[in-house]
């Protein structure tokens, strides 16, 4: 049952991916409207850290769906 | 290794590939006034000072941050620093103002100010702008156009595009009419100084040369492929000719004079005419045995300077009325694009293209005896103008596609922006402010 576990692990963290992207798109938005120096380099650095977030987990989550499908068709993982 | 080992260990590669690749896209920092910004550093972007005669436009594009409170203007002089506009205070949605408090001919520096709700401000980067009553026209061939610059060169005010390439072009200063020959369409188009139609167009097949006597108002037209000259005006809906002169060759060259009124002619049978402008009638010729491609007058002693051609080198004569010698006072000039007389020193600037595209060209200051004075090496110079009453001249650079003033010793003292391929130029004085502004561009600080 490993091979459930990976597909379904991987497909919530792939979803957590999106969150994170729109996160990553919100911040970005905020950065492009601030005036405030301050404002601005917070808001380009939370950007940044959502949009690595964003992809550390579409990696991992689109690996482990992938990983978990071939163990499930190839009967591995049982 | 099982498959099962064999598996995790290329998930944990792949998972180690897309976390680097994820860990090394970043979004471009695009607010302007984001100091790590690498086309604004932080600076307002948008904001120009364009000059006019007894004014300076300012114009900007208002910031789409929040937070904006109120914009500033400061001004100062070069050299001092800047201090607020009085009253130059405006809404966070104003684009611009004009600044009435300016004297001709003096730079003025401004920057822009952005004043926010949290107390901060920003500022733009400096621009700086000489009003003036100059209006410089200027021919484009990057795309065929009739450009209208600042008084201080730095903003294109008006482009006036133009189906085919000019050839040539002068200025009814009296009236403030060009008259632009196209030999592609074998016409003379009349235009103001912003594109208006100033009158009829006028049809003159193989046209080259195209030259205003401001006394009278009438241009004169050389058409060697008809072999005559036309002249035309002063009326600007009369699209029939004064009268025509024949039997003069194949002339191509025409200049006609405005203290002094006569008109002379240049042929490619190398001879030039002096002749009447009431009735075309010839008053003197000279033999210079060679193509003549250029003319100027100087007319406090109504002479001419004649550029020939003679393989690929030109020759330089000046010609005095009543005296039939003509003596070459140049040989072996290179590829001479213009030639005209500046009047305060009476000396004759020359434009030497040289070789195309090479950058070998050179603008010379030439004394009556056709020694040099000054020159500029190092650019493709073409037309050139001098401006009434002053010293110094303004060229046609291809090299750099600007337009350059030079002073007395040929040393630079202003340039315009890049412009799309510069080859003619013209300047009015006196002009009125009534040029709206088209589009601009941003020039050298």
């Amino acid at each position: 049952m490993v091979s459930v576990g990976l597909v379904g692990v991987g497909a919530l963290v792939t979803g957590g991916a999106a969150i994170l992207r729109r996160e990553g798109d919100r911040a970005y938005d905020r950065y492009l409207e601030a005036s405030d120096p301050r404002v601005i380099e917070r808001e380009y650095d939370r950007t940044v850290r959502y949009d690595r977030w964003s992809a550390t987990s579409l990696g991992t989550g689109q690996v482990m769906f992938t990983t978990g499908l071939f163990l499930l068709v190839t009967g591995l993982g049982r | 290794m099982n498959r099962l080992s064999l598996a995790a260990t290329l998930t944990a590669a792949l998972a180690g590939t897309l976390l680097l690749a994820g860990g090394c896209t970043t979004r471009d920092r695009l607010n302007p006034l984001d100091p790590a910004n690498s086309e604004t550093r932080g600076a307002i972007p948008g904001f120009g000072a364009i000059a006019a005669n007894g004014l300076v436009e300012l114009r900007w594009t208002p910031l789409t941050q929040k937070g904006v409170a109120a914009y500033a203007v400061h001004r100062w002089k070069p050299g001092g620093t800047p201090a607020p506009l009085p009253g130059a205070v405006f809404g966070p949605a104003s684009s611009g103002t004009l600044d009435l408090d300016v004297v001709n001919d003096s730079t003025y520096l401004y920057r822009l100010v952005a004043r926010f709700t949290y107390g901060d401000s920003a500022v733009s980067l400096p621009d700086s702008a000489t009003p003036g009553a100059r209006f410089v026209s200027i021919l484009g061939a990057d795309p065929s156009s009739v450009l209208g610059l600042s008084p201080d060169a730095r903003d294109v005010i008006s482009a006036v595009p133009a189906a085919n390439a000019y050839e040539d072009f002068d200025l009814d200063r009296d009236r403030g009419v060009l008259w632009l020959s196209d030999p592609v369409s074998g016409t003379i188009l009349r235009r103001g100084m912003n594109g208006e139609v100033a009158g009829l167009t006028l049809v003159v097949p193989g046209v080259t040369d195209v030259s205003i006597s401001n006394l009278r108002g009438v241009g004169w037209i050389a058409s060697p492929e008809q072999q005559r000259i036309q002249a035309f005006g002063p009326d600007l809906n009369d699209p029939t000719p004064r009268f025509i002169i024949s039997g003069l060759g194949h002339a191509r060259v025409v200049e006609a004079g405005t203290l002094d009124p006569s008109v002379w002619i240049g042929n490619d049978e190398g001879t030039v005419f002096r002749v009447s402008p009431t009735d075309g009638s010839l008053l003197e010729q000279w033999n210079v045995q060679a193509p003549v491609r250029a003319i100027a007058l100087d007319q406090a002693d109504r002479s001419a300077w004649v550029v020939t051609i003679r393989g690929s080198t030109n020759d330089l004569y000046h010609l005095v009325p009543g005296d039939t010698n003509a003596v070459a006072k140049r040989v072996g000039l290179e590829n001479v694009a213009d030639v005209e007389v500046e009047t305060v020193t009476r000396t004759l600037w020359v434009s030497e293209r040289g070789r195309p595209r090479f950058a070998a060209g050179r603008v010379s200051r030439l004394a009556a005896d056709g020694s040099t004075i000054a020159t500029l090496a190092g650019l493709e110079p073409y037309g050139l103008t001098v401006e009434s009453g002053r010293d110094h001249v303004w060229v046609c650079d291809l090299t750099s596609n600007r337009v350059y003033e030079l002073d007395a010793n040929a040393s630079v003292v202003r340039r315009s922006p890049p412009l799309g391929v510069p080859y003619g130029i013209l300047i009015r004085d006196g002009m009125a402010v009534a040029a709206p502004l088209v589009r601009s561009r941003r020039g050298i600080r």
